[in-house]
């Protein structure tokens, strides 16, 4: 049974890599719509953006950064990921249509990229990220404390 | 030089003038703009938060069966599946962490989410799709903010295994990994123990559960279990190891995943706390293990005119008197008067204040009903003197009030009072010598070996209700309620309750209200 899962799953991350070999930031498929790259694996390598909220594998986010946020330069260096990202987080939205959703609108990820995101996090952006964000423009929200 | 000085501190040259005004505008409208952004940010983010609720045009949330703890799993794969083929027409799939067997498509049409499931290995061609309600729409996003306190010296109780319901105490947090490590009292059975590390295979008895018992290196030495003293790497500290549990003075040191243990509203009871508080364990060191405590605990009901002191926060010692309750704010009036008529503080902050000499009444806990005076105050707990008992009870702070009210103590509970002689379902008897909340204490068992029993009421059988007498030292007859006086033992002239024709002629005393069995001596 598992196994059967397994090979679907690499079925899927076979199909998936071969598009992400599009490269870059958004993925472009042909006459498709941009998206993030979508987590290849479930595990605890999953960790989430603390900007957008953005939910792929570590490695993921090392090798091509946060679609999002590339201001953050998670591409660039390891440390940018560890403290940008966490594994806390809750819940997962598979965002298909930013624009149409009300589930995006209301989650205020309505402005992003297709792709997998988490509905809460529980921690903030370090400060140092938060000034980035103001220094390029970007709206960021901190997690509702209560 | 002056004069110039002066004259542009007083006057601005006109061009310049026109100049700075508009300097002075931008920077003014700058300034403003700024902050009425900020404002806007906190305040209105709960209004907005409002406008963004789903109205009759937006798309729709349907609620879908899927494999139980595949749920993420069928949300990516849905992802993956859009990427695929962009014909499908779902905007969103959501799969929250507590819901487990659903997932949330949102769209459009009912047709688009069949659609969009067709195919997929994690949901059944004939699952149930439901839609949700409009109003209910924004409650399935709504995401509980876990306030997870967890700090070294927190309590805490165990969810699951043999320590299930456990108080334990958090010694070291991990972040990173979600896991922490706790102190028990361990529940271990040594023989058990004995076996398995010698090898033998021991029939696993499920539904026993070893009592809790500080962990004894010389006695499990003697069940020939090897006990390795080793240096957690971690801690600097020195542990001794029994197959692969870490013990320390006793305790269990055991790391656990956060998940497993409950971190809100831990009440521990007194009892458990005395257990945990090893002799010699470091006053202070408890001390501040109570603080913690109290701050966690729901605090008891504070009312005007109670006398308080503030606990916690930079006005720590302060006292004073209740003059408002709201909610979780306590307004109090300060003792110094110095300081401004009414503060505020959280009830968390606060513990309510008594003096040795103060009468009060317990209203909570396992004392409730009592009332007594105050003979010592030691931290958060009071010792009292029970009007009724004329015992000294140990409770917390919180659990009293000041009152004047003087009880006499349950006295009876259905059928049988204090001092009544009964049957216990064994067949044994005894007097009751103390009435409590839900049993009675009985005496029962032989001179020489008095034996008090708590008892419920279900557990008695009759009264015993006998008119009998019998012969003392001197031959005199005795019946009940004579005044006597005991020649040997430790008492002086009791009044008798009752007689006791039994092999041993036990003549049972009730001085005040402490109760003796003696012999009779014929």
């Amino acid at each position: 049974d598992s196994t059967e899962a397994n090979s679907r799953r690499g079925e899927e991350r076979r199909r998936g890599e071969a598009r992400m070999r599009g490269g870059g930031g958004g993925m472009m498929d042909d006459g498709g719509v941009e998206h993030a790259q979508i987590p290849n694996s479930f595990g605890h390598e999953l960790r989430a953006c603390l900007r957008c909220r953005l939910v792929k594998t570590y490695d993921q986010f090392r090798e091509n950064g946060c679609e999002n946020c590339p201001f953050l330069d998670m591409d660039k260096d390891r440390d940018n990921v560890v403290s940008c990202t966490t594994a806390n987080f809750t819940g997962i939205i598979s965002l298909m249509d930013p624009n149409r959703s009300w589930a995006a609108r209301w989650l205020r990820i309505g402005r992003f990229i297709p792709g997998c995101y988490t509905l809460a996090v529980s921690e903030e952006l370090p400060e140092e990220y938060q000034g980035m964000c103001q220094d390029n423009n970007v709206q960021y929200f901190p997690p509702k404390r209560p | 030089d002056a004069g110039r000085g002066s004259r542009s501190r007083h006057s601005i040259p006109m061009r310049d003038e026109e100049e700075d005004i508009d300097e002075i505008e931008r920077q003014v409208r700058e300034r403003y703009a700024r902050s009425t952004h900020i404002e806007y940010g906190e305040e209105a983010a709960d209004v907005e938060q409002q406008a963004l609720l789903p109205s009759v045009k937006d798309p729709k949330l349907w609620m879908v069966k899927c494999a139980i703890g595949h749920e993420r799993e069928t949300a990516i794969c849905l992802m993956q599946k859009f990427i695929d083929r962009t014909d499908l027409q779902i905007k969103s799939v959501v799969a929250l962490d507590h819901l487990k067997n659903y997932i949330y498509v949102e769209a459009e049409k009912e047709a688009h989410v069949k659609e969009a499931c067709k195919g997929l290995r994690n949901i059944y061609a004939s699952a149930k799709i439901t839609l949700v309600p409009i109003k209910e729409m924004a409650d399935v996003l709504y995401v509980e903010s876990k306030n997870v306190d967890l700090a070294r010296d927190t309590w805490v109780r165990m969810k699951l295994g043999v320590y299930k319901g456990d108080l334990a105490k958090v010694v070291d947090v991990d972040n990173v990994r979600q896991r922490v490590t706790v102190k028990l009292i361990p529940r271990i059975d040594l023989q058990v123990l004995a076996s398995k590390l010698e090898g033998r295979v021991v029939a696993k008895k499920k539904t026993f559960v070893p009592p809790p018992r500080f962990f004894n290196i010389d006695e499990a030495r003697e069940m020939h279990i090897r006990v390795e003293r080793r240096r957690d790497k971690d801690s600097g500290e020195y542990f001794e190891m029994v197959d692969g549990l870490m013990f320390k003075d006793g305790f269990l040191y055991k790391p656990v995943s956060i998940k497993s243990i409950h971190t809100q509203g831990i009440q521990p009871s007194f009892d458990e706390l005395e257990k945990f508080k090893k002799p010699g364990d470091d006053m202070n060191g408890d001390m501040s293990s109570l603080n913690t405590l109290f701050s966690n605990r729901k605090k008891g009901h504070f009312m005007k005119g109670d006398a308080v002191i503030v606990v916690k926060g930079d006005l720590k010692n302060l006292e004073g008197w209740v003059e408002k309750v709201e909610d979780t704010t306590v307004h109090i009036r300060p003792k110094i008067s110095d300081l401004p008529k009414t503060l505020a503080f959280n009830e968390k902050e606060l513990c309510k204040y008594f003096k040795p000499g103060d009468h009060v009444k317990v209203v909570s806990g396992v004392q409730e009903g009592t009332t007594g005076m105050v003979v010592k105050v030691d931290g958060h707990v009071l010792i009292i003197l029970s009007d009724t008992t004329k015992e000294h009870i140990r409770v917390f702070a919180d659990h009293v009030v000041e009152s004047s009210e003087i009880t006499t103590g349950i006295t009876r509970i259905g059928d049988y009072e204090l001092h009544d002689l009964v049957l216990l379902d064994n067949l044994s008897f005894g007097v009751i010598i103390r009435v409590e909340t839900e049993a009675f204490q009985v005496l029962k068992g032989v001179p020489d070996r008095p034996e008090v029993v708590l008892v419920k009421l279900r557990e008695i059988k009759s009264k015993i209700d006998r008119r009998t007498s019998a012969k003392d030292k001197f031959n005199n007859m005795v019946a009940t309620k004579d005044v006597v006086r005991v020649v040997e033992g430790a008492c002086k002239v009791c009044i008798l309750s009752h007689l006791l024709l039994y092999l041993s002629s036990t003549l049972l005393c009730n001085p005040n209200t402490v109760t003796f069995i003696f012999p009779l001596l014929n």
